[in-house]
């Protein structure tokens, strides 16, 4: 049971990295990829109807971890507070500003850089936070960490440029290519130190050979994004991001199995998957009662991206 | 201070900023249930259009207050984790798995749902638009209800067993899922805040429209919107006062001290000693007088609303206009006495976290002080703006009135600013 329970708070997570990532992405770019109010809602416009549903499941990948492993939330969570505070400050700030922008009527400047920076802030956070766990380290992350936060912000920036490039208008769309093919080789650049300095300090991975397919995925990901971006095959590309920004988690999830949480210098308080779970009857309750939404709100929000399928244009309502 | 005391302060202010959404929420979208289906139902074409519009104006306060208020649940969650990690390490077995049910089965529902019904309009058939905005609700409320299991299990625990592991370390094991979600503590506390809930709701409403009555603007849209809202405010808050002392003697058998006045102090302080080894179990100072506010809010609120009740019975309002600004005067008191209620439940239960099986400061697992300063100073600052921010744009909105355009579609869109549509007409 606690295997089916890691997968599914992993699928929540995933769902959570590749929804909100786009939130995140676009958000980092909007500013870039038009200078006037108007090009910029427009460009929020590309996220705007699936934002409130993106963000959600974090909630829901928070509440499942605590549900089902709450030995591994205190541990994963407890460990990391400061950086974590520092990530919902982020989040916070993002969610916030995107929702007052288009409301304010003086200051819109300032609240688009607050949605750019907190975009930001939360995609580092997000790194540098499966940096720490790939070590099995504490308190403030370190190198390795804040270069697993750069590399999954460039990734979440090429995630966030596959979006405007696919759904934006005519304009918005030619940048989000350009920033799309212009990344990627700095972001295989990234990915390729990282492997390289993951050998040496990632202290907590059990399976290399898992951590190096991770790498071989994530890479094949970046590079076909671009290819398909310069053909034109913008929902392929798409596609692809969507792969390339769910691997990292899906590597810090298997890569250090039995474990769940790690603790490198005190080797004795790590915890394996089953360890760090709830019983038998709790996890047979959250089956029984929670699991068979999953599936259920996925599929309404498929009905949200099927009645939105079309593109952002000139007349398509702004929210934000 | 210790990193324990912040630790427990950021609970309370986050938690209370949290509440402080959730009761507008919760109430507003009670209210819009009413208003759609009025709409969907009406046969008459101007009072259908009437109710759409109220729908609309009403909904688009609904949805400032809770698009800004998910940031403040996102944080209320990550600090199980981050600050009372010994609390899920002794009882997350029991109280994880409500928590889980909540965020799965209500609040992603929840904000799916109302993802649609925003961006339904127009879109979709009238019933299923109004079947979207029943699920909300019954989401919200099923919310709300998941979370109170889990408060309600850190009140009254039932339903657990304690089990020693190998290495000596406790956990709670559930044993009885069906006495965790009949915890009468829960149920009490369900009943109890719809009750606040439905007021706050109400006297939103209330204070905006005798705002506007005062000011003659829309007075058909208004007086009507009025009598919705004062319905409401005396609903919940009768509603509130009969559950809050019906559940009295309940939680004076639970927590003896909650209910002890001052000459029982010292005897139930004894007992408790006796009973959980010596300590000081009295309230701390002050805290009687957050019930008694909360209660004088109850009992003196049904009194004024149901002298002026006649003002709705008897349609009175447009000729009373000088008597406006009493209504706008009682905006505060529900939400005050809200807090208040649970400052009371609360703190009443330490020196606890889950009454009688673990301590406050057993469970703290968070920063050192350093860490918990920056922590508490940033989270208080940043919910403390969202919540400002949010009161300030539905007061703006809420004082435009339904003519202005809060969306403000371009200017080539076909918009029918008459009808002031969450989404203009007509675009794709
Ligand atoms: C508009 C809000 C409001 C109003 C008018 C009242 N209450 Fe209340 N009360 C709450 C809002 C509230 C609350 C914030 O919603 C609480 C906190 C926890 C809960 O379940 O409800 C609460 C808690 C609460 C508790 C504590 C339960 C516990 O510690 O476990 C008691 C004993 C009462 N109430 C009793 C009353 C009485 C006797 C009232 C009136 C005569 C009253 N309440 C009016
Ligand atoms: C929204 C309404 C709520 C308000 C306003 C509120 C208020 C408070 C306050 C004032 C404290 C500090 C008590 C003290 O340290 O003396 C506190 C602590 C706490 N509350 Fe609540 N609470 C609410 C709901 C809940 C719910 C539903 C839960 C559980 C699911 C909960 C869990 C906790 C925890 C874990 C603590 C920290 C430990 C402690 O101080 O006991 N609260 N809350
Ligand atoms: C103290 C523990 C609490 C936690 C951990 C918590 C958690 C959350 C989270 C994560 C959200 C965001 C959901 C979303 O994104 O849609 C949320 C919203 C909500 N919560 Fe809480 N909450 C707590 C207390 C309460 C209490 C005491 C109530 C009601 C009695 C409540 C009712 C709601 C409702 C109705 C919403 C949705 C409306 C809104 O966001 O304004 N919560 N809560």
């Amino acid at each position: 049971m606690e295997t089916l329970w890691y997968a599914l708070v992993g699928l929540l997570f995933a769902a959570y990295f590749v929804l909100a990532g786009l939130d995140y992405g676009v958000g980092m770019l909007f500013r870039h990829v038009a200078a006037d109010d108007d090009g910029r809602r427009r460009a929020l416009a590309t996220v705007g109807p699936f934002f409130l549903g993106n963000e959600v499941w974090l909630v829901a990948a928070i509440g499942a971890l605590l549900g089902a492993f709450p030995l591994l939330d205190g541990k994963l969570l407890g460990t990391n507070a400061t950086l974590l505070a520092v990530l919902l400050f982020g989040l916070v700030t993002f969610t916030a500003c995107v929702q007052i922008r288009g409301r304010a009527k003086r200051g819109r400047g300032i609240f688009d850089a607050l949605i750019a920076v907190g975009a930001l802030v939360t995609a580092l956070g997000w790194g540098a936070f499966l940096g720490q766990l790939l070590q099995g380290r504490h308190g403030l992350p370190n190198w390795f960490s804040l270069l697993c936060g750069l590399v999954f912000a460039m990734l979440i920036l090429l995630h966030g440029a596959a979006l405007l490039a696919l759904r934006g208008t005519p304009q918005t769309r030619a940048k989000g290519s350009a920033v799309l093919t212009a990344g990627v080789a700095p972001t295989l650049i990234g990915v390729g130190v990282l492997t390289v300095a993951g050998f040496f300090t990632a202290g907590a991975v059990e399976l290399p050979a898992v951590a190096l397919a991770g790498a071989a995925v994530l890479a094949t990901g970046i590079l076909a994004a671009g290819r398909l971006t310069v053909a034109g095959r913008h929902g392929r590309a798409l596609a692809a991001t969507c792969v390339a920004v769910a691997t990292p988690l899906l590597v810090v999830g298997f890569a250090r199995l039995p474990f769940g949480y790690v603790d490198a210098a005190e080797p004795v308080n790590s915890l394996t998957v089953t360890q760090g779970a709830a019983d038998a009857a709790a996890l047979d309750l959250l089956t029984v009662a929670a699991a068979p939404m999953i599936p259920v709100l996925l599929g309404f929000q498929a009905v949200m991206w099927w009645l939105w399928r079309r593109r952002v244009t000139s007349s398509t309502p702004l929210f934000y | 201070m210790g990193a324990l005391d912040l630790a427990r302060l950021q609970f309370a202010v986050t938690t209370s900023i949290h509440w402080l959404f959730v009761l507008v929420t919760l109430g507003l979208v009670t209210a819009l249930l009413y208003f759609q289906t009025r709409a969907t139902l009406a046969r008459k074409e101007e009072k259908r259009e009437l109710y759409f519009r109220m729908t609309r104006f009403w909904g688009l306060m609904y949805v400032i207050n809770y698009a800004l208020g998910i940031a403040s649940g996102i944080v209320m969650e990550f600090q199980f984790g981050t600050s009372w990690s010994g609390l899920t390490h002794l009882v997350g077995g029991v109280f994880g798995a409500p928590l889980a049910m909540e965020t799965i089965v209500a609040f992603v529902a929840e904000s799916t749902f109302l993802a649609l019904w925003i961006f339904g309009w127009h879109k979709l058939p009238r019933a299923v638009h109004l079947g979207l905005l029943y699920l909300v609700a019954i989401t919200a409320y099923l919310s709300a209800f998941w979370v109170l299991v889990a408060n309600g299990f850190m009140q009254n625990p039932v339903g657990y067993e304690m089990s020693t592991a190998a290495d000596g370390t406790a956990t709670a094991v559930l044993t009885d899922v069906g006495a965790v979600f009949a915890n009468p503590s829960t149920w009490w506390a369900f009943l109890h805040i719809v009750g606040a809930a439905l007021s706050a709701g109400g006297v939103v409403i209330l204070g905006t429209s005798a705002w506007h009555i005062l000011r003659r603007t829309e007075d058909v849209f208004f007086l009507r919107s009025f009598r919705v809202g004062f319905t409401f405010l005396f609903l919940g808050i009768g509603w509130a006062f009969g559950t809050g002392w019906a559940q009295y003697g309940f939680v004076g058998e639970i927590q003896p001290m909650k209910t002890a006045d001052a000459t029982e102090a010292a005897a139930v302080n004894a007992e408790l000693a006796a009973r959980y080894g010596a300590g000081d179990y009295r309230l701390p100072d002050g805290l009687r007088e957050s019930f008694d506010f909360m209660s004088m809010v109850g009992e003196a609120g049904s009194t004024i609303l149901l002298l002026l009740a006649p003002i709705v019975i008897w349609k009175l309002a447009a000729k009373l206009r000088w008597i406006m600004p009493l209504f706008i005067a009682f905006v505060p008191f529900p939400f005050l006495a809200a807090v208040a209620g649970w400052v009371f439940r609360e703190v009443g239960r330490q020196p606890w976290i889950v009454y009688g099986v673990q301590t406050t400061a057993d469970a703290f697992g968070g920063a050192g002080v350093g860490g918990m300063w920056t922590s508490f100073i940033g989270f208080t600052a940043v919910l403390g703006a969202l919540l400002l921010t949010a009161w300030w744009l539905m007061l703006r909105h809420g004082l435009r009135g339904p003519r202005a355009d809060v969306w403000r579609p371009d200017p080539g869109t076909d918009v029918d600013t008459d009808t002031h549509l969450l989404i203009p007409q007509g675009t794709r």
